[in-house]
């Protein structure tokens, strides 16, 4: 790229001004632009910038003729195929653009710099004063490091070695061989212990088959000791069954003897003495009641001779139970009936009489003088029928003559049709379409309003140019927490390095004044020190021996004194010369401490200002101050992003609303069309919607009553159809009735004459079936009467009665005779059955006697009781039976004791009547049991520990912590290992790389150095320090080497132009031109360097274009003489 | 009818997550694969199964601790106590196991072996043969009994079938033969990640691990209830799994917010029934290049906010390092060049050998000769970045 001619257009205080650089000379390409001071040329320096980068945010410092937004700059530019003429402005859209405004994407002027950046540019290849000294300085700094110097000088990039060392030492914290304290080294302690503990916590075969083996053992121990203790409880069982045998022994012994005084005989049979006992008391018993009967049956059988039959009597009795016992054929009893009937039958006679006449009257008043009752009433059912066809005629009629009521009223009703005109629809559309419309104009206006407000309000406070910032692009959040993490983490290493040398520094104090406190002390007399006077107290006895006189011998006492005084001191002194020793040794490491940590704080100061100066750019491209703090940019972009958004917003609601003005245009027009063609002539005013809604209201009242009528038209034909239809109707229903009434005497009568004698009709039918059940009554009662005569005539002859006797007569005398005859009858009957009653009872009771002395018989029938009496044999043979009993129960008892024994053990137990040998066979149980316990324990305790390793939960937690703890290890060993792999890579590079650039850029830089320093520095060279190198200038012709540190201001910016200028040319020579551009750097240059400067941008000329601006017209001509072809361009006046 | 087909359960085989530093999840996960077990019981009482099928690898290995034989016992005793049996077979991680050795395990277990293939039920026969030794490097295939008539037949088999590359080839079988043997369902094991493969009268499914180990195991989490009806047999995953481990790719390019952007990613990758335990991999995240450290805290900071949400680990996917022309692009350039000569290749490669050497075995794996190549060219691209980094401080 080459610049052909920069157009500063409106820039600063120029307007329309071109600084021509013409085409490319055949000679050097050298343009120096002068200006004198306050010409502009730093302006047109910046301009240059400017185009190249783009206007830079926020406040402008050429922007003080023309507005910011007005700035503009331009250039030709020639590149290897074309010629560009280009413009740029300040706007945020499209600032680049062609001669004619076209918009140029960026990257045409980005593919030209080949990625340099302003920064880069401006430190690399745009230079000026301030820029050298700062490089200088910057070389100056970076200590002992000719890869950074060398970088430095190239790129502005700095600390490749000292990241490469910080990288270094973070992979040496997790590994290096042989460390102890590395973060591998101990993660491999830690998991061998974790190791060790899960041995310890999983339950293995190995210790399960141990633990099962435990439980083994210690169940077989138990058996053992079971079997043990069920041996003592058998020889104890044996001991207590002999003691039992010998007592049960006895015991039987002695019943025997009791037995050979009783009788003898067979035992007893269970309940044998009590069946004796019943026997007795009952054959007493029925020898007393056999007496007792045969005392009844004799005075039964007198009473009965007393008290004779009577057989006419009994006839009686049977012919009045029958007659008391007949029933009527309702069910009823004959006798009550009959009774009944006599007293009622007479009274009905009388009703139905009197019933009979009414009912002729009835039929009279309903159907005329001659009508018959038979012929007027007629059956329920029938009757029912006839009301139910009458009542429908009547109704039909009813229905017939109301519906052509109705259709008269409906008729006069109905008026005339109205009309609504054809653009009524049209009219109504608009205004439901204007009503359904989101159009709120009024709304939209207000709410335009109000984001309006938004938007001032949330653009408060950011600039007149913040939207140029946001256009141009918001940073990410991540860039600016990114930010704020590295702030704060600068200035946390910054104060901690702070507070590190603050305490070195009053270490150092401290020492110091302790230092000065000792020195007013009492001296510390010194090995030396004491040399010394010892010396001199040897010369002076050497002199005073010479000479002899006494000033001489002053002079020796006075060193001898000294001397001795010395020596004493010297002698006390030790400790204090120790201590004195230890002060310096101190005050040399305070010292050493406090110059490191002073050291270190300045680099620390240096990084935290490097990083305050990225927040300063990121705060400029925010539109904030440089010294904003960083806390403030995420502040910053949200309100610029608020602030955005707000301004979208009410873009949005500003064209929200302009285009419902437009749509409230296109309907007032259809709106003014439409009342027209109704006949309303309105001009497109404010009353035009109040005039259009009127309207409609009225076309829609007329619309609304045109739809009335039709309705109203509509039921009027309904009701002629009903009417129609309901005249059919009542003609059916009448022909009905007609039909029904042809034989009957209401043939003539309509159907409401018929219906209107309805009552008296009920009247009759009620009548004619009361006479009906009366007449029914009366002739139940007569039959009745017959039946009842008809039975008791056979009593009546018995009793003498009349033949016509009332049935109550007859039943009376009936009664009395019967119930006479039936006490005699009941009366022998009793005696009677008292005779047998008395005879089966001698009968029974002498059996019973006889039984019973069988039974005594039985009972002692071969027993030798012959002449004892029943009760007292009985009394001995129970006693003889229970001594009996009671050896068997010893028999059985010395049987059981015996069981589960052998006999023979048993035998020689009993044998055994040792008293103490219980007490030994109890406490080898005792024994036996304490044994089986322990072993119950035991066991216990081999199945618990069993149990409780199975319920552990063994080691999978361990193991999970493990594989944690592997995880961990694996991720941070992968992530060391790329960076010691990555390092690795590097270091070589980073060999290779200064081994190959060295050279060329060392002595391209050596070149340059050289002449423009006019042979005063003969060369550069480097130094190793270490795994790095440090720049070194060699001075003169005796090649005294000097750091650069070392070299004066003026000489270190040489320096740096040097390396520019080599730097220069290594990227031309790789990328293609770029102009090389200076802005009054010669100024601090003497006349010789200035020369040579110029003469080194001379050669620089050659290879591509070099402009330098100055204001030093001397400086002009001192290029015009090194320089052949130089062209010169003079700022013109503003 | 109705089973519960589970498999590869790894009983007390750790989780391995750098998320389980976290004290409290440790805690939670502690004994996850029994938690997992005590679920898929629970699962199967719920669902009232005719028995549970576990195809293999109940185990890690054949010398277990016997505590987890112990709460295997005590587990399947409980579903036995519901009247579910369990009929399992040995896999390669346990086929030297002998679980009668340490005491009987249930009158409710069935272990199924070429000696006693067959596991009669009412209406279904359950086949299936364990492995015997660690290797089976034939088929099984031909030893299965062929399908009883009449009634619904069942075959558990641990095989790797045709091939997985993240699995050892064990017992391999074709799927058309082991479709066509003639049973109705195959009740399958040993591959991690779940499928299913059918024919027209046969489904075989491999459940894959019902709780994910780590992130190289994202597509478990589940088992498999069988349904078998008048309209076939259908096979119903249902989630077990305690923790889910999943990759989250984040693309930050153009995110405003970019915590924001990696929160909503995890919310949206977190499984409803189950912890999230995530490997964030980060992508046109050029503002966090070369600082792992910072974009880690990013993450966990975005995720902190997350009920149930871990972080793994977090990855920054560069292109590769950015840098304008100058010395350090040509250093960069430089780097590349000699990343793949050989001489800085066996270089590096000795030097991640003596790394490998002093690592424990069991995480000597993730710096493997095969990965030299990728960590060569991680290592670069990150020194390049930490280099620009500070440049761009300087």
């Amino acid at each position: 790229m080459r610049l052909r001619r920069l157009d500063l257009i409106r820039y600063g205080r120029f307007a329309d001004v071109a600084l021509d650089f013409g085409a490319r000379p055949a000679g050097p390409d050298v343009t120096v632009v002068y200006g004198p001071n306050e010409a502009g040329k730093s302006t047109a320096f910046a301009g240059w910038l400017d185009f190249l980068f783009g206007l830079p945010k926020g406040e402008h410092p050429h922007a003080f003729r023309f507005d910011r937004k007005e700035l503009m700059v331009g250039a030709v530019i020639e590149t290897q195929d074309q010629m560009l003429t280009l413009r740029r402005t300040g706007a945020t859209k499209e600032p680049l653009t062609d001669e004619q405004g076209r918009m140029v994407e960026e990257n045409r002027l980005t593919a030209l710099l080949w990625g340099l950046d302003r920064a880069a540019y401006r430190t690399r290849f745009s230079l000026n004063d301030q820029i050298l000294r700062d490089g200088g300085a910057e070389i100056a700094a970076a200590q002992g490091d000719l890869g950074q110097l060398l970088h430095a000088g190239t790129s502005g990039l700095s600390g490749i070695t000292a990241e490469l060392d910080a990288i270094e030492e973070e992979i040496d914290k997790f590994h290096k061989k042989r460390a102890s304290s590395s973060i591998l080294a101990k993660a491999k302690k830690d998991l061998a212990e974790i190791e060790a503990q899960i041995a310890d916590a999983r339950l293995d075969p190995r210790l399960w088959d141990k633990l099962q083996a435990d439980v083994a053992a210690a169940a077989d121990a138990e058996v053992a000791a079971r079997a043990d203790r069920t041996a003592a409880q058998q020889a104890c069982a044996l001991r207590r069954a002999a003691d039992g045998g010998r007592d049960l022994t006895r015991r039987m012994a002695e019943i025997d003897s009791a037995l050979a005084d009783l009788p003898s005989g067979p035992t007893l049979p269970h309940g044998a003495e009590a069946r004796l006992t019943e026997a007795l008391t009952r054959r007493a018993t029925a020898a007393q009641a056999i007496a007792a009967a045969r005392q009844a049956g004799d005075a039964a059988t007198a009473a009965l001779a007393d008290l004779p039959a009577d057989p006419d009597g009994a006839t009686v009795a049977a012919l009045f139970d029958t007659v008391m016992d007949a029933t009527f054929e309702d069910g009823q009893k004959l006798e009550a009936r009959a009774q009944t009937a006599a007293a009622d039958i007479d009274g009905l006679r009388g009703r139905r009489d009197a019933l009979d006449a009414r009912i002729a009257a009835l039929a009279t008043r309903i159907a005329g003088p001659d009508a018959r009752a038979d012929d007027v009433s007629m059956p329920r059912d029938r009757m029912a029928r006839l009301v139910t066809s009458a009542q429908a005629a009547r109704d039909a009629d009813r229905e017939r003559a109301s519906l052509a009521a109705q259709c008269d009223r409906m008729a006069s009703l109905l008026g005339p049709e109205p009309v609504v005109p054809d653009a009524a629809p049209a009219l109504a559309a608009i205004l439901a379409a204007a009503d359904r419309g989101t159009d709120d104009l009024a709304a939209l206006q207000a709410q335009a309003a109000v984001l309006a407000l938004t938007a001032r309000t949330a653009a408060l406070g950011l600039g007149p140019d913040w939207a140029t910032a946001v256009a141009t692009g918001l940073p990410p959040d991540a860039a600016l927490v990114a930010l704020a993490v590295t702030d704060d983490r600068l200035q946390q290493a910054y104060d901690a390095t702070a507070r590190a040398w603050h305490e070195a520094a009053e270490l150092l104090a401290s020492l110091r004044a302790r230092d000065d406190a000792m020195a007013d002390a009492d001296t510390v007399v010194t090995d030396a020190a004491l040399e010394q006077a010892l010396a001199a107290r040897d010369g002076a006895w050497q002199v005073h021996r010479d000479t002899l006189d006494p000033v001489t011998a002053d002079d020796f006492a006075l060193t001898l004194r000294t001397h001795d005084d010395l020596r004493d001191r010297h002698a006390t002194m030790a400790e204090a010369r120790v201590q004195l020793a230890q002060r310096r040794i101190e005050l040399a490491r305070a010292e050493a401490t406090e110059t490191h940590r002073k050291a270190a704080l300045d680099l620390a100061a240096a990084a935290l200002a490097d990083g305050r100066t990225d927040v300063a750019q990121m705060a400029d491209r925010l539109g904030l101050a440089p010294d904003s703090p960083v806390v403030s940019l995420r502040d910053r972009r949200a309100a610029l992003l608020a602030a955005a958004q707000a301004a979208e917003a009410l873009q949005t609601a500003d064209a929200a609303v302009a285009q419902a003005v437009t749509r409230q245009a296109g309907r007032d027009a259809q709106l003014v069309a439409v009342l027209h063609d109704l006949g309303h002539t309105v001009g497109a005013d404010r009353m035009l919607w109040h005039t259009a809604r009127r309207v409609a209201a009225e076309l829609a009242q007329s619309g609304e009553q045109a739809r009335a009528r039709a309705a109203a038209a509509q039921t009027l034909n309904g009701l002629i159809r009903d009417q129609i239809e309901a005249a059919d109707k009542a003609k059916a229903a009448n022909d009905a009735y007609r039909t029904a009434t042809t034989d009957l005497w209401c043939r003539e009568l309509s159907a409401d004459a018929f219906l209107a004698l309805r009552g008296e009709l009920d009247d009759l039918a009620a009548r004619t079936q009361e006479r009906a059940d009366l007449d029914q009554r009366i002739g139940r009662l007569a039959t009745a009467l017959d039946h009842f005569h008809r039975l008791t005539a056979p009593l009546v002859a018995v009793l003498a009665l009349a033949q016509d006797a009332d049935p109550t007569a007859i039943v009376g005398a009936a009664r009395l005779r019967a119930d006479a005859a039936k006490d005699i009858d009941r009366r022998r009957r009793s005696l009677e059955d008292d005779v047998r009653t008395a005879t089966a009872a001698v009968a029974q009771h002498s059996a019973t006697r006889d039984g019973c002395d069988a039974v005594i018989a039985q009972v002692l029938n071969g027993q030798d009781t012959t002449d004892a009496p029943p009760q007292d044999a009985i009394a001995l043979l129970v006693r003889r039976d229970a001594l009996r009993a009671s050896r068997d129960a010893v028999a059985s008892e010395q049987a059981r004791n015996a069981e589960g024994f052998d006999p023979a053990g048993l035998s020689r137990e009993i044998a055994d009547a040792d008293p103490l040998r219980s007490g030994l066979l109890i406490e080898a149980l005792d024994l036996a049991d304490a044994a089986h316990e322990a072993a119950m324990a035991r066991l216990t305790t081999a199945r618990l520990l069993l149990d409780q390793a199975l319920s552990r939960d063994g080691a999978a937690a361990l193991q999970q912590d493990r594989a944690t703890m592997l995880e961990t290890l694996g991720d941070a060993a992968r992530a060391q290992a790329t960076q010691m792999l990555g390092l690795m890579i590097a270091r070589g590079a980073l060999r290779r790389f200064r081994r190959d650039r060295r050279g060329t850029l060392l002595q391209a830089s050596e070149a340059a150095f050289t002449a423009m320093t006019g042979g005063e520095w003969s060369g550069l060279d480097t130094q190793q320090m270490g795994r790095t190198e440090r720049l070194i200038g060699v001075r003169g012709g005796h090649g005294a080497h000097v750091a650069v540190d070392a070299m004066s201001t003026g000489t270190r910016g040489q320096l740096y132009l040097a390396l520019r200028i080599a730097g220069h040319a290594d990227f031309i020579a790789r990328n293609g031109p770029l102009p090389f551009v200076t802005d009054d750097i010669h100024e601090t240059f003497d006349d010789d360097r200035a020369q040579a400067a110029i003469r080194l941008a001379g050669e620089m000329g050659q290879r591509g274009q070099v402009i330098l601006f100055t204001h030093h017209r001397h400086l002009v001509d001192l290029a015009r003489d090194a320089i052949a072809g130089l062209r010169v361009i003079d700022i013109p006046a503003a | 009818m109705r089973f519960l087909h589970a498999a590869d359960l790894h009983l007390d085989s750790p989780l391995r997550a750098q998320a389980l530093k976290n004290p409290l999840l440790a805690g939670a996960l502690r004994h996850a694969s029994r938690s997992v077990l005590a679920r898929i019981v629970d699962l199967a009482i719920a669902e009232e199964v005719m028995a549970l099928l576990l195809a293999g690898d109940v185990f890690d290995g054949g010398v277990v601790d016997v505590t987890s034989r112990a709460a295997l016992v005590v587990e399947l005793a409980r579903l036995g106590r519901a009247g579910i049996p369990a009929v399992m077979i040995r896999g390669n991680h346990d086929a030297l196991l002998d679980l009668e050795r340490y005491g009987p395990i249930g009158p409710s277990v069935t272990v199924l072996t070429a000696a006693r293939p067959t596991l009669d039920l009412p209406g279904v026969a359950i086949h299936g043969i364990g492995f015997e030794t660690r290797h089976v490097q034939d088929s099984l295939l031909p030893r299965y009994p062929r399908a009883t008539p009449g009634v619904v037949n069942l075959g558990l088999m641990h095989t790797s079938l045709g091939g997985s590359p993240d699995h050892d080839p064990y017992a391999p079988c074709a799927e058309a033969d082991l479709l066509g043997h003639g049973y109705d369902y195959w009740a399958l094991g040993h591959i991690h990640q779940r499928f299913e493969r059918r024919s027209d009268s046969c489904l075989a499914v491999m459940p894959g691990i019902p709780q994910g180990r780590s992130i190289r195991e994202t597509a478990g989490g589940s088992v498999t209830l069988v349904d078998i009806g008048l309209d076939g047999i259908r096979a119903t995953p249902l989630a077990v799994d305690l923790m889910r481990f999943a990759t989250v790719t984040v693309d930050l390019a153009g995110a405003g917010d970019a915590a924001r952007a990696i929160s909503d990613a995890l919310l949206a990758a977190r499984p409803a029934d189950a912890a999230l335990a995530a490997r964030v991999v980060l992508t046109g995240a050029a503002a966090l290049a070369g600082d792992r450290a910072y974009a880690r805290a990013l993450v966990e900071q975005a995720a902190e906010a997350l009920p149930d949400v871990h972080i793994e680990t977090v990855q920054l996917c560069e292109v590769g390092p950015h840098t304008a022309p100058g010395v350090l692009a040509d250093l960069a350039a430089m780097m590349q060049q000699d990343a793949a000569s050989p001489g800085v290749r066996d270089e590096a490669a000795a030097a991640l050998d003596d790394w490998r050497r002093a690592l424990p075995r069991d995480v000597a794996h993730v710096l493997s000769d095969a990965v030299l190549d990728e960590l060569m060219a991680e290592g670069r691209d990150a020194v390049v970045h930490r280099l620009a980094r500070a440049a761009g401080r300087g």
